[in-house]
């Protein structure tokens, strides 16, 4: 790293910020309005709708908690390359009051099973455990019930607003002061923040997302959900940074390094998501064991054997080889088009594991699914570009700013 | 021709004239070694003789302490790639001025590993089944235990050409051609990686033994792999300082350590999922989880040694938590100790015999090593602890510029 001479100033692009968050409402509105008026209009008690919500509101979920796992790993590091686009980071993990709200139309199912008695509920079905496995899953009613269930939600998302506020707070008082000490904070208070993140995305991705089937179980769903969020956060931080450079914001603070170190993140986690997927795969496959393999039982029947074998090629082979090139990480068109086929194919991966436990026959994709996709994702970046109207996009008051700037890869 | 022939030659005698000499320290330390190694040689001979029934292993339990020494020590050899990463990656001097020691750990500890195998497997001559083309088949590609054989005589063999490489390049006083040495470093973290999973893919792939079938073993080797491993390079890098010439920059020693905090928390985290799934599951095979921590039916012998791990472990990692203490020459070591500990009681006996106690059919017998196992384990250690010292000392001269083509060996 070669220091530079830099001026510290706020990088402020308040009416493109305002432009692409009032863009992302009109997209989430409008996209979530027709996904309502398309579930109802399925005639089968919304459910098709709240399982799609699922799905979107999963993928929402993956990135806020990227962006957090981004930032708290930059401070716990000590990183000093990132700083001009960790802010952006901060951003992304302070959209959990959208999060929040986002989790408030998954109520309705919890309290509400009429007409879908035979699935177990609209969407959980621990709600009201029927049928064969009725007795696995009562078993299990200390830890999956209502209350509990709830209680823990409440836990996971009250836990990360308070931290993704200190976070950003503490960053952004640091532009004002440019205090040295803030970054000291900062980074002891990491370390422990990073076993809260842990446990806690482990924790909601076993209640959310794995829960959906009930009698299955996999200890490392947590570190596969995990995988995805950071792989996501990293393309989506390429998104916005091309995006920003385009129109000409940014453009001295974010360079090709930082593409490339960006494009070395999403490699690196392109592998670790393929090792951890084929951990879990590998291991169900040899030991074929009934209760676990049925979950990939559901995943290879004739509807949803092209979305599992299919993953295999668009989630590890081509975005490995894609990625894999200096020429790559260092060329932003190039990075972009592969940073936005990692964000669609992160949305693919999401819905093949959540849809399968709604209908293992059918594979129910529809507009439904498309316009609470783009719903959720209008409403996040409307949540996340918002705040670039009010802060800096540039952390501009960290001590290692010179240092970033003047970073080179070798 | 005759150049070369004469270049291995002078590389060969000068390594032999490093190891046949050294101070008081050095030929005590050999003696100790040579005479663990005499012992455990002993006892392999009486093993020979008698057969496996000198071990505690019995129908129920029929992996013990050799495959959890084996298990634990695979761990060890993986560890060369936290040097690996910082050094070749990132080329960061600090870790580059020393990665070849973690290689050479790293060979040593493969074959500690092979030699463990050879012990639990009872006659020796059984390995000729493995052999394709003498009358033994390796059963690829069905076989797991086929792909661990390959992996890890792919690894030793690949960290032990990297290694020599370096060294008879230095040795020569020219150039490595990078792309080679390159190519070799880069294939070696993957190896690396590949090691741990087959190993791990080799348990969870029992059915009987529900207690492994789990898909976070395979991350959950490698966590642990890169806490014991580099516990172990850290206390032989401040040993080597303190006897030898050598020199570490503290920066090394403070990077390896914050990379094992790192890995400490990933493996207290992957424990507490293993350990919630177990009971999420609502399975019967949570009955392996009480034996290990609370006992089943009255059989309790591993229980303290299960509550002593978990807690050096997690006082491990309070301690590396700190940046103060993680860099304070006392307590790095205390903390070096209690995650080797931590890992190894781990490891060795939290992972094996609970994986076999109760068996499939029920059935509970509490395996206790026995004495022959304890002392051929020891023996085994021993020549690995001797290999690692052997090669370190000729690295160390060679590394050091003591020598080399034009300069003979400092003895």
């Amino acid at each position: 790293m070669q220091p530079t001479n830099v001026v510290r100033e706020a990088v402020m692009a308040p009416s493109l910020a305002a432009k692409t968050s009032r863009i992302g409402l009109v997209v989430g509105v409008i996209g979530m309005v027709l996904a309502v008026l398309l579930g109802m209009l399925e005639g089968d008690h919304m459910r098709h709708f709240y399982w799609a919500y699922l799905v979107a509101f999963s993928f929402m979920f993956t990135l806020t908690l990227g962006g957090l796992f981004f930032v708290l790993i930059q401070h716990v590091t000590g990183a000093r390359w990132s700083v001009s686009v960790r802010r952006m980071g901060e951003f992304a993990m302070n959209t959990v009051p959208l999060l929040a709200v986002m989790a408030l139309p998954l109520l309705y199912p919890l309290f509400t099973h009429a007409g879908v008695e035979e699935f177990g509920g609209l969407l959980w079905p621990w709600i009201h455990p029927h049928g064969e496995h009725a007795a696995l899953v009562e078993f299990k009613s200390p830890f999956l019930n209502v209350g509990f269930f709830l209680a823990r939600s409440t836990f996971y998302l009250l836990a990360w607003w308070i931290v993704t506020r200190f976070f950003l707070k503490k960053s952004v008082q640091q532009d004002q002061d440019q205090s040295e000490a803030h970054t000291v904070t900062m980074r002891k208070l990491s370390a422990p923040s990073i076993i809260l993140f842990a446990l806690t995305i482990s924790f909601a991705s076993f209640d959310w997302i794995m829960s959906t089937d009930p009698t299955w179980f996999s200890t490392i769903f947590g570190v596969y959900i995990f995988g995805g969020a950071f792989l996501a956060i990293n393309a989506l931080l390429v998104i916005s940074a091309y995006y920003l450079r385009t129109r000409n914001v940014m453009t001295e603070q974010i360079t090709t390094e930082h593409y490339h170190d960006l494009g070395k993140f999403m490699t690196a986690f392109t592998v670790f998501w393929a090792y951890i997927a084929f951990s879990q795969f590998m291991l169900i496959w040899y030991a074929n064991i009934p209760e676990e393999t049925v979950w990939f039982q559901h995943r290879v029947t004739e509807a949803w054997s092209p979305w599992s074998y299919g993953l295999v090629f668009t989630n590890f082979v081509i975005p490995f080889f894609g990625f894999l090139s200096r020429w790559t990480k260092r060329n932003p068109k190039v990075l972009m088009f592969w940073a936005a086929y990692t964000l669609v194919v992160h949305w693919v991966d999401i819905y093949w594991l959540i849809m399968p436990n709604m209908d293992a026959e059918t594979v129910p994709f529809s507009l439904v699914e498309i316009t609470t996709a783009l719903g959720a994702f209008g409403f996040f970046v409307w949540a996340y570009s918002r705040q670039a109207t009010k802060h800096s996009l540039l952390a501009y008051g960290d001590p290692n700013l010179e240092r970033c700037l003047g970073h080179v890869n070798y | 021709m005759k150049s070369t022939v004469r270049l291995y030659t002078s590389f060969a005698f000068g390594s032999l004239r490093i190891i046949t000499s050294g101070n008081r320290y050095y030929w005590g330390w050999m003696l100790v070694l040579l005479t663990f190694i005499g012992f455990g040689a002993a006892a392999y001979i009486s093993q020979l003789q008698d057969g496996l029934i000198t071990t505690s292993m019995r129908d129920q339990v029929s992996w013990g302490f050799y495959i959890g020494n084996f298990t634990f020590l695979v761990g060890v050899a993986e560890a060369a790639v936290t040097l690996v990463i910082p050094a070749y990656f990132y080329n960061w001097r600090p870790i580059k001025e020393i990665v070849a020691y973690g290689i050479l750990l790293a060979v040593a500890a493969i074959i500690c590993c092979t030699l463990f195998v050879m012990v639990d497997i009872g006659r020796p001559e059984r390995f000729w089944h493995l052999l394709p083309g003498f009358g033994g088949r390796l059963n690829l590609p069905s076989s797991l235990l086929a792909w661990d054989v390959i992996a890890l005589n792919g690894y030793v063999l690949l960290n032990f050409g990297i290694v020599t490489y370096l060294l008879f390049t230095m040795f020569r006083k020219a150039e490595p051609n990078n792309r080679l040495f390159m190519f070799m470093v880069w294939f070696s973290i993957p190896a690396a990686i590949a090691i741990h999973m087959v190993t791990a893919f080799l348990y969870s792939g029992l059915i009987a033994r529900p207690y492994w079938n789990t898909a976070i073993l395979a991350p959950r080797f490698i966590a642990s792999a890169f806490c014991a491993g580099p516990a172990i390079l850290l206390v032989a890098l401040q040993l080597l300082r303190r006897f030898t010439s050598f020199h570490i920059r503290r920066e090394a020693i403070w990077k390896i350590a914050e990379l094992m905090a790192y890995f400490m928390g990933i493996n207290l985290f992957l424990l507490s999922a293993e350990i919630f799934q177990e009971y999420y599951g609502g399975k019967d095979h949570v009955v392996h989880l009480h034996y290990m921590f609370s006992g089943v039916d009255g059989h309790t012998a591993i229980v303290p040694w299960m509550w002593t791990a978990v807690i050096c472990s997690v006082l491990a990692f309070g301690m590396f938590l700190s940046r103060r203490l993680r860099e304070n020459p006392y307590t790095l070591n205390i903390g070096c100790a209690l995650i080797f500990l931590g890992v190894y009681l781990e490891k060795s006996m939290g992972m094996v015999i609970p994986g076999m106690t109760p068996d499939p059919l029920g059935e509970i017998f509490e395996y206790v090593p026995s004495w022959n196992e304890i002392i051929i384990s020891i023996g085994i250690l021993a020549i690995g602890a001797m290999l690692f010292t052997l090669m370190v000392k000729i690295a160390n001269q060679i590394l050091h510029g003591q020598f080399n083509v034009d300069q003979k060996p400092m003895v």
